[in-house]
C-alpha cells in the first residue's frame, strides 16, 4: 500500500485526476454491470 | 512459416466472413432505421464510432511524447464524452427524434428548429467535411494494411472504401451498428493483449509509473512524464480534452447512435458498458504508450510508436489481431461517417426520402470523394480532415443541445448560432492556426486559443442574440421538457383510466 502511495505521490494533480477518474469509471461501471437487476 | 501464413490468412478470412455476415443483418430494411438492437451492440458501436485509429495510434504516439498527462484526455472521453452524453443527451435526443419524425441528425435539427433550409446547409457541410474526413480514416487503414499485405497503398485505399461502402449499402444503419460492435470487440481484445504484454515487460503498472517518474523532462513533457506540462504544451492537452470530449456531443455520427435506443432503461445498461470498454481502450492505449518510453528507442514520428511497440512485444498472431483492431477502428468510424454523408446526400439535400437508387448514388459519390481525396496530398484536404470535428462541433453543438436538452426551438437562433460558429471557427483556422494560416490574425495574442473554443463561444453568443431577436421565442420554448411532461401526464391518465375501468368491470 505504501508503494502505491509513494508512486502516486510522484504525479501531479492532473495525472492523479486522470488516473483516479479512470479507476472510478472502471470500478463504477463494473459494479453497475455486475449488480444489474435482471428483468422482472 | 507456412503454418503461420495459414493461421494469419484464417484470422483475416474469419474477420471478413463475420463482417459480411453482420452487415447483412440490416439487409432488406430501411437503411435509415435500425430496429431493435441490444444494449451490448449499442455500447460497442458507440465506442467503435467514437474511437478511430487516430485516437489509438495517433494519440498513443502523443502519449509517448507527452507522458501520463494524456490520461486526462482518456478521462475526458470517458466522463465528458460518454457519461454526460448518456446521462443528459442520449434519451432526450431519441425522444425528440421520435416526436419530430426525424430520420437523420440533419432532419432532427431542421425539423426541431423548423428550418428546412438550415437542414440543407447542414447536410452540405456534413457531406463535404465528413466525406473528406473519411478519406483520412480510410487512408490510415490502407497504410496499416500495407504493412502486412504486399499491395500498393492506392489499391488498398479503393479496396477499403469499397468494403465500407458495401457494408453501408447492404446493411444500412442496422448493419453498420452490428459491424461496428464486432469491430469494437476486436479493438478491445487487441488492446487488452497489448496492455498485458507491456505491463509484464515493465513489471506492472505501478513499477512502470515509478520508472517513468524518474525520467528527466524531455520535449513536450517539459515538467516530466507524470505531470501536466507548462505553457502551451499543457494548454494543448487541455484543448485536446475539450475537443475530443465535448465537440463529440454534436458529431452527427454520434447523434445517430442515440436514434437506435429502445428505452430510458436501456440507456442505464449502455452507459456502464460503454464506459468500461472506453476506459480499457483509451486508458490502456495511453498508459502503455507512455510506458513504451521505458523500453523503446526514440522514435521519429509519434505515429510509429504503437506499431513498433506491437512488433516488439506481441507474437505474430498478436500482431495480426492488433492490426485487425486498428483496421477495425478505422472501418467502424468510416462506416459511421459514410452513413451520415450518404444520408445527407441522398435524403437531406434532396428533401425527400432516400430511394434505393439515390442511396446507391450517394454511396458512389462518397467512395469517389473519400478514396479520391485519400490519393491526393493537398493542403485543403489536410485542413478539412484536421478541422472536421471542431468545425462541425462549433456549427451544431449549441443548437443541438438547446433543442434536445432545453427544448428551445428557434430558426433564427439556430441560424445565427450555426453560421457564426461555422464561419468564426473556419476563420480562426485560416488566420491563427500555424499549419493553415493564410489570413492575417486580427488578435495575435489570442492565436493560441483553439478554434473550437472560439467557434463555440461565438456560436453560443449567436444563439442568445438570435433567441432575443426571435419574436416567437416564448411560444417556441415549450417543446421539451414540458411537451414530454405533458405526454407523460396524458399517458399516466390513460393508464389510470384503464385501471379504473378494469376495476369497475
Amino acid at each position: 500500500m505504501q508503494e502505491i502511495f509513494d508512486t502516486l505521490g510522484k504525479a501531479d494533480w492532473a495525472v492523479l485526476a486522470g488516473i483516479v477518474s479512470m479507476l472510478v469509471a472502471l470500478v463504477m461501471s463494473l459494479i453497475q454491470l455486475l449488480l444489474r437487476q435482471p428483468r422482472g | 512459416m507456412d503454418m503461420q501464413i495459414f493461421v494469419d490468412a484464417l484470422v483475416w478470412l474469419l474477420y471478413i466472413a463475420v463482417f459480411i455476415w453482420l452487415s447483412r443483418k440490416g439487409s432488406g430494411r430501411d437503411v435509415m432505421t435500425s430496429g431493435r438492437v441490444g444494449f451490448a451492440i449499442l455500447s460497442f458501436a458507440f465506442v467503435a464510432t467514437y474511437i478511430s485509429a487516430v485516437a489509438l495510434v495517433g494519440f498513443g504516439g502523443l502519449a509517448y511524447k507527452y507522458g501520463m498527462q494524456m490520461l486526462l484526455v482518456a478521462a475526458g472521453n470517458v466522463w465528458l464524452g460518454t457519461w454526460i452524453v448518456y446521462r443528459y443527451l442520449a434519451w432526450p435526443t431519441r425522444v425528440c427524434q421520435r416526436n419530430l419524425g426525424a430520420r437523420t441528425p440533419v432532419q432532427l435539427l431542421a425539423k426541431g428548429h423548423r428550418s428546412p433550409l438550415l437542414g440543407r446547409c447542414l447536410a452540405l457541410i456534413f457531406a463535404v467535411f465528413l466525406g473528406v474526413y473519411a478519406s483520412a480514416v480510410i487512408k490510415g487503414a490502407a497504410i496499416l494494411l500495407n504493412q502486412i499485405i504486399p499491395v500498393p497503398v492506392w489499391i488498398l485505399i479503393w479496396a477499403v472504401a469499397v468494403l465500407v461502402a458495401t457494408a453501408v449499402f447492404v446493411g444500412g444503419l442496422r448493419g453498420v451498428l452490428y459491424t461496428e460492435a464486432m469491430q469494437g470487440f476486436v479493438m478491445l481484445i487487441g488492446m487488452v493483449m497489448l496492455t498485458v504484454a507491456v505491463f509484464s515487460k515493465v513489471g506492472g503498472p505501478l513499477s512502470g509509473m515509478a520508472q517513468l517518474a524518474a525520467l528527466p523532462p524531455a520535449g513536450p513533457a517539459n515538467t516530466g512524464f507524470v505531470s501536466l506540462a507548462d505553457g502551451s504544451q499543457g494548454w494543448f492537452i487541455i484543448s485536446l480534452v475539450i475537443v475530443t470530449s465535448v465537440a463529440v456531443w454534436a458529431q452527427p455520427q454520434m447523434i445517430q447512435r442515440h436514434f437506435a435506443l429502445i428505452s430510458a432503461r436501456q440507456v442505464d445498461k449502455i452507459t456502464p458498458l460503454a464506459m468500461l470498454v472506453l476506459t480499457v481502450l483509451v486508458g490502456g492505449a495511453y498508459y502503455v504508450a507512455c510506458l513504451g518510453r521505458l523500453f523503446m528507442p526514440e522514435v521519429a514520428s509519434p505515429d510509429e510508436v504503437m506499431p513498433l511497440m506491437v512488433k516488439m512485444l506481441l507474437p505474430d498472431i498478436g500482431l495480426q489481431v492488433f492490426v485487425l483492431a486498428i483496421v477495425s477502428a478505422s472501418l467502424s468510424t468510416a462506416s459511421a461517417i459514410y452513413h451520415i454523408a450518404v444520408s445527407a446526400i441522398s435524403e437531406d439535400l434532396r428533401g425527400k426520402k432516400a430511394s434505393k437508387e439515390s442511396w446507391l448514388a450517394g454511396i458512389i459519390f462518397c467512395v469517389l470523394l473519400s478514396a479520391g481525396c485519400a490519393q491526393i496530398k493537398g493542403q485543403l484536404i489536410a485542413m478539412l480532415c484536421t478541422t472536421s470535428w471542431s468545425v462541425v462541433g462549433s456549427t451544431v453543438l449549441v443548437s443541438y443541445v438547446a433543442l434536445v436538452r432545453f427544448g428551445k426551438r428557434s430558426a433564427r437562433a439556430a441560424w445565427i448560432s450555426s453560421v457564426t460558429g461555422f464561419l468564426v471557427c473556419m476563420f480562426w483556422y485560416l488566420s491563427a492556426d500555424p499549419k493553415f494560416a493564410i489570413l492575417p490574425c486580427p488578435w495575435p495574442e489570442m492565436a493560441k486559443i483553439p478554434p473550437f473554443f472560439i467557434g463555440f463561444a461565438v456560436s453560443l453568443a449567436g444563439w442568445y442574440a438570435g433567441w432575443l431577436l426571435d419574436p416567437r421565442r416564448n411560444e417556441n420554448s415549450n417543446f421539451w421538457p414540458e411537451a414530454q411532461q405533458a405526454a407523460q401526464d396524458q399517458q399516466a391518465q390513460q393508464d389510470l383510466q384503464v385501471a379504473e375501468d378494469r376495476q369497475s368491470a
